[in-house]
């Protein structure tokens, strides 16, 4: 990306792919990017949609905790990060927080509407238990990240993608606020993408499951064989 | 050492995993048993998602059985008579076990089902099983429990000669407790070699280096066809993680197997006792006492 002064706003990533290796454990981005002074920038990281379930546990005869309630939580967002170089709250209104779903309470609570027979603190509750557990496998953030900023004008951050991420397309929305208003936004594609061997079996298992399936008896019975003559070796 | 798991989308300790692998692969190589119904748990804990934890699992046993099983054929140790007639129970059972869960999880309450299976199967084997064992070793005493079920078993009719096993019973008798075992242990998600093992010793009456080697040697056809039927519908085996737990185990088995011939078959089945009955009481632990997390968040296959 080349910087021009006459350019009030410009963002970009040092790598446009992540791939997945074999020994792959995570990734790291870097979003850097120019900004006219008094300016906030509000960077969304979004995965692939995904089909979640939140299960909850409840007593059965008052004696037995056992799985019982399980909430839909359909095309969720695999990944939502949200970073900025201020709080979030002291950007923007709330109002456009949600408008424009900068929220991961907003994100989840838009799933929950099929449950129309909840009570709002019962909403609440699970709402707030889903994002805990999203926060915990480290796909949801927390806290807004900081973006740092040089001179009002240069920002840059790393945004931390956990191994667990899934393969696909991921959108970053980086949007330009002044005043407590978004006033421009742009669009910076990100994939992750297994590679090598990590590739090979995934497609195999995905496209050709009879010849995968087939393929892991055949290893499974030579390992079988093997490990029979190590252990009669390492006996006798 | 990190290693990136394809399928189950996850990067593991790859050291963790062998020594996993390594643990089993001493249950298996001590008891006779496949192993999968520790090693799944195992998995989960360490953050693998459970469908491919259970799968894989299978997967893993289709190669410690078959390395156990050589070693049985070898050392004269397998019923394979006795075998085939409880593969055809056992493959009838499980297919049938496997349409009921399907039919049960509609209508609710699973979880309730298979854990209440789960505690009686394992407290009346753990139980009878420690009883006997605790009466022959300390008390030198033969219990009647062989007796009182050979009774009930010879009245069925079809009798037939397993000279390996020195028993003339009817094949209704294996084939029958076979399907009953696997459709139990289709439904519960587990292989069912620790109930299998109890049921050919005392209701069968076979021997227990005999009765550990046939049912190792059955396991192989049982899990391979769940193997088969995970990996190709349902897409939730990592053969990654199955190789290294394979690996693992093949360095622990031998360790279990130079130990378990230090012992006689009764303290053999003493320990067996032993291990079913932890599991029982850690299951009962599991549901009566509150969980540390109520819920819990899983992606939808």
């Amino acid at each position: 990306m080349a910087f021009s002064m006459e350019n009030d706003f410009l963002a970009d990533l040092d790598n446009h792919v992540i791939k997945i290796t074999s020994n792959f454990s995570g990734g790291n981005i870097l979003l850097f990017g120019q900004k006219n002074k008094d300016t906030d920038i509000i960077a969304v990281i979004k995965g692939p949609e995904q089909n979640f379930q939140l299960i909850e546990k409840t007593t059965f005869l008052n004696i037995f905790w056992l799985n019982n309630n399980i909430i839909k939580l359909p095309a969720l967002p695999s990944v939502f990060k949200v970073y900025a170089t201020r709080p979030l709250e002291q950007i923007l209104p709330t109002e456009l927080i949600d408008l424009y779903k900068l929220n991961s309470n907003f994100i989840v609570n838009e799933k929950l509407i099929y449950y129309d027979q909840w009570s709002p603190e019962q909403r609440k509750k699970v709402n707030a238990h889903a994002i805990r557990l999203f926060q915990k496998k480290n796909h949801y953030t927390s806290d807004n990240r900081i973006i740092s900023s040089m001179k009002d004008q240069l920002f840059r951050t790393t945004i931390h993608l956990p191994d667990t991420s899934p393969q696909g397309s991921y959108i970053i929305t980086i949007y330009l606020v002044k005043n407590n208003h978004i006033i421009k936004a742009q669009i910076t594609p990100l994939t992750i993408q297994k590679v090598e061997l990590s590739e090979y079996i995934f497609n195999l298992s995905k496209n050709f499951s009879y010849l995968y399936a087939s393929f892991t008896l055949i290893i499974m019975i030579f390992l079988g064989w093997l490990s029979n003559k190590f252990i009669k070796h390492f006996i006798s | 050492m990190e290693i990136y798991l394809p399928i189950a989308e996850i990067s593991v300790s790859l050291p963790v995993i062998l020594l996993i692998g390594a643990a089993i692969g001493m249950i298996s190589g001590f008891f006779g048993i496949g192993g999968a119904f520790l090693t799944t748990p195992l998995l989960i804990f360490i953050g693998i998602p459970p469908y491919i934890a259970a799968a894989t699992a299978v997967t893993q046993v289709v190669g410690t059985s078959l390395s156990g099983t050589l070693a049985n054929l070898k050392n004269d140790n397998v019923d394979i008579k006795m075998a085939s007639v409880m593969l055809c129970g056992g493959l009838i059972g499980s297919t049938a076990g496997v349409f009921a869960s399907k039919i049960l999880s509609l209508l609710g309450y699973i979880d309730v089902i298979i854990s209440i299976l789960y505690i009686i199967i394992l407290g009346i084997i753990g139980s009878s099983m420690f009883y006997e064992t605790i009466q022959l070793i300390y008390l030198k005493k033969n219990t009647t429990a062989i007796k009182k079920s050979n009774r009930f078993l010879l009245a069925l009719p079809f009798k037939m000669i397993f000279p390996k096993s020195k028993l003339y019973i009817s094949f209704l008798a294996p084939l029958l407790l076979m399907l009953i075992i696997n459709f139990i242990a289709a439904i519960m998600g587990i292989g069912g070699g620790f109930i299998m093992i109890p049921v050919m010793i005392y209701l069968l009456g076979m021997p227990t280096q005999l009765a550990l080697g046939t049912s190792l040697f059955q396991v192989i056809f049982t899990s391979a066809n769940t193997t088969f039927f995970q990996a190709s519908l349902n897409q939730s085996v990592d053969i990654i993680l199955a190789i290294f737990l394979v690996l693992g185990s093949t360095l622990g088995m031998p360790f279990a197997t130079k130990l378990s011939r230090k012992f006689n078959s009764d303290y053999l089945r003493f320990f067996l006792s032993l291990l079913i009955l932890g599991i029982c009481f850690q299951l009962i632990y599991t549901i009566i006492f509150p969980p540390q997390e109520i819920f819990t968040l899983e992606k939808i296959h």
